[in-house]
């Protein structure tokens, strides 16, 4: 007799197809990804990340099912990655998810795929009610949790921290996503040249620092120090902010989540920060910060045990979907 | 002695007094996560713009009363402002909501019949005095625009913070609030709105009601 239910979640918004494999008590037995590659220089193509998606569906499931060592018939829970995110790509998790529930007559879970960042982030922490700093190519938003919904105290204006890293990454010639290869330029430099710092209220600008720095790569300027400063000026944008988010909401936590929240420099300030105000910084682990099955498992699970199915004929997929339309019955 | 009131996002307050009176200091600090070049980029020309702003509005509007400016500190010495913050007091079942709302309205009417754009229109930086009247604090994120556009962005911050952080009483406050903003703005404020909700779509994966 089993006192815990098992869970199959699908990601599928953008460049990750993943499937994974997490328990009602929050343990993940396997967590398999496979990425789409975008042609040096280019970004994201729907339809070739769709296809690519549409190869590898089968395979990355079937190796979630083997390494958690489970039958498909253990599991009772289909999760789906349902919103925000690029259609095509969307419905290749989408339609994987359906032939699941069909098949094996088990409940259909839509997720939205930020809220999954985050509440994979609180698991994997342990953080309980925090300021969180949703960072990745799709999100940049500063959120807290307030009457039934993760409310956004603060976002960008235009572009997320993602998308500017990455095309100021493929102006320059290397491919997407080129958060590491940024962050490894900046490493070799401490010459800073001055960039547009938009802090608006509680939200952020970051149009005026990919055109500024787009010129400053034209100008030959050493790509060291041009990442440098993108990256001292983004992230200090990014913690002040994050500050502005604590001191308003009287909160003591924070949490960085999202494939950003990889970056080292901007944990860096986020914890100096944090410090310096007495709070406490919890940031996701590396191997969970970018999208993955797991986000979708984990918040399946919660958005299933507090009443939300869908069925096979009635699922959807929304590319907007924005995460404080969900609501979040699992927290108080 | 000094006697800290508040640690703020991007300065600390602390009580002070100025020949004789009682005052409060509020000094931007050193944020060590940064780089020195941009945090002293921002102390100071924040801290210049707060001042110059509320000069040069205060014959308009109640804002506090500057005492003295040291730049070399990034510190401003000025009025002690009593009373509860907008924050709080929305936060409590018994004030007067509407009421509130529709004079926050009048006040951001005026600043934008001037130009002035306050940048940082959260209820913490509102503080209801002892005799009703709404004294607006924080210009360091201010600038003059007569675009409707910044005007508009004025607003959504207005807009997003009681969403997120007065859900409950949003719609009260923020039809209020539109009142109190048409009754000085007059015409004006028809495209300003428009431009609100023009802003509130361009966010992500947004989808206005």
């Amino acid at each position: 007799m089993k006192n815990s239910q098992i869970c199959i979640g699908l990601e599928s918004t953008a460049h990750t197809f993943g499937a994974s494999i997490v328990d009602t008590n929050g343990n993940i037995f396997s967590d398999v990804k496979d990425i789409y590659k975008a042609p040096k220089g280019s970004g994201i193509h729907p339809r070739e990340a769709s296809r690519h998606h549409s190869n590898i569906a089968n395979e990355v499931i079937q190796k979630a099912i083997e390494q958690a060592k489970i039958k498909y018939t253990e599991l009772d829970i289909i999760s789906y990655s349902a919103g925000p995110g690029i259609g095509p790509c969307l419905r290749v998790g989408a339609t994987a998810a359906r032939a699941l529930s069909l098949k094996l007559n088990k409940p259909l879970v839509p997720v939205n795929h930020a809220i999954g960042h985050i509440e994979l982030g609180c698991l994997l922490t342990r953080a309980t009610d925090p300021v969180n700093l949703l960072v990745s190519g799709g999100h940049t938003m500063i959120l807290g949790f307030n009457s039934g919904k993760w409310r956004v105290f603060g976002e960008t204006l235009d572009l997320t921290i993602g998308q500017l890293i990455d095309q100021i990454g493929r102006y320059a010639g290397y491919s997407s996503p080129a958060g590491a290869i940024i962050e490894k330029l900046a490493s070799e430099s401490e010459n800073f040249l001055r960039l547009p710092y938009s802090v608006k209220g509680n939200d952020v600008s970051f149009s005026g620092i990919l055109t500024s720095v787009k010129k400053m790569i034209d100008k030959g300027e050493k790509i060291e120090d041009v990442c440098f400063s993108l990256q001292e000026t983004s992230y200090a944008m990014l913690a002040e902010v994050t500050e502005r988010a604590l001191s308003f909401l009287e909160k003591k936590e924070v949490i960085i989540t999202g494939g950003v929240a990889a970056s080292t420099r901007l944990k860096e300030m986020l914890e100096v920060m944090c410090k310096e105000r007495g709070s406490k910084l919890s940031v996701i682990p590396r191997n969970y910060a970018g999208d993955c099955g797991a986000q979708i498992a984990w918040a399946g699970i919660l958005a299933y045990n507090s009443g939300t199915k869908v069925s096979v004929e009635e699922s959807w997929v929304k590319q907007s979907w924005r995460l404080d339309r969900v609501d979040v019955k699992w927290r108080k | 002695m000094a006697k800290i009131i508040n640690i703020g996002a991007e300065a600390i307050v602390s009580s002070t007094e100025w020949f004789g009176k009682s005052a409060i200091s509020k000094r931007r600090d050193i944020k060590k996560y940064r780089h020195q070049e941009i945090d002293e980029f921002i102390r100071s020309s924040r801290t210049l713009k707060e001042a110059n702003m509320i000069n040069k509005i205060r014959e308009k509007l109640d804002v506090p009363i500057i005492y003295f400016v040291d730049l070399k500190k990034s510190e401003i010495i000025m009025e002690n402002v009593d009373g509860m913050k907008v924050r709080d007091v929305l936060m409590k079942n018994d004030s007067n909501k509407s009421d509130i709302g529709k004079k926050i309205g009048e006040i951001v009417a005026v600043l934008h019949k001037n130009n002035t754009i306050h940048g940082d229109l959260t209820t913490s930086n509102m503080i209801i005095r002892d005799n009703g009247s709404i004294c607006l604090i924080d210009f360091g994120l201010s600038t003059t625009s007569r675009k409707s556009e910044d005007k508009g962005v004025d607003i959504r911050l207005f807009k997003g913070i009681l969403q997120s952080a007065h859900h409950d009483v949003f719609n009260e406050v923020f039809n209020n609030f539109k009142k109190g903003y048409e009754s000085v703005m007059k015409l004006s404020s028809e495209e300003i709105f428009s431009i609100v909700k023009k802003i509130e779509m361009r966010g992500r994966y947004a989808r206005v009601d």
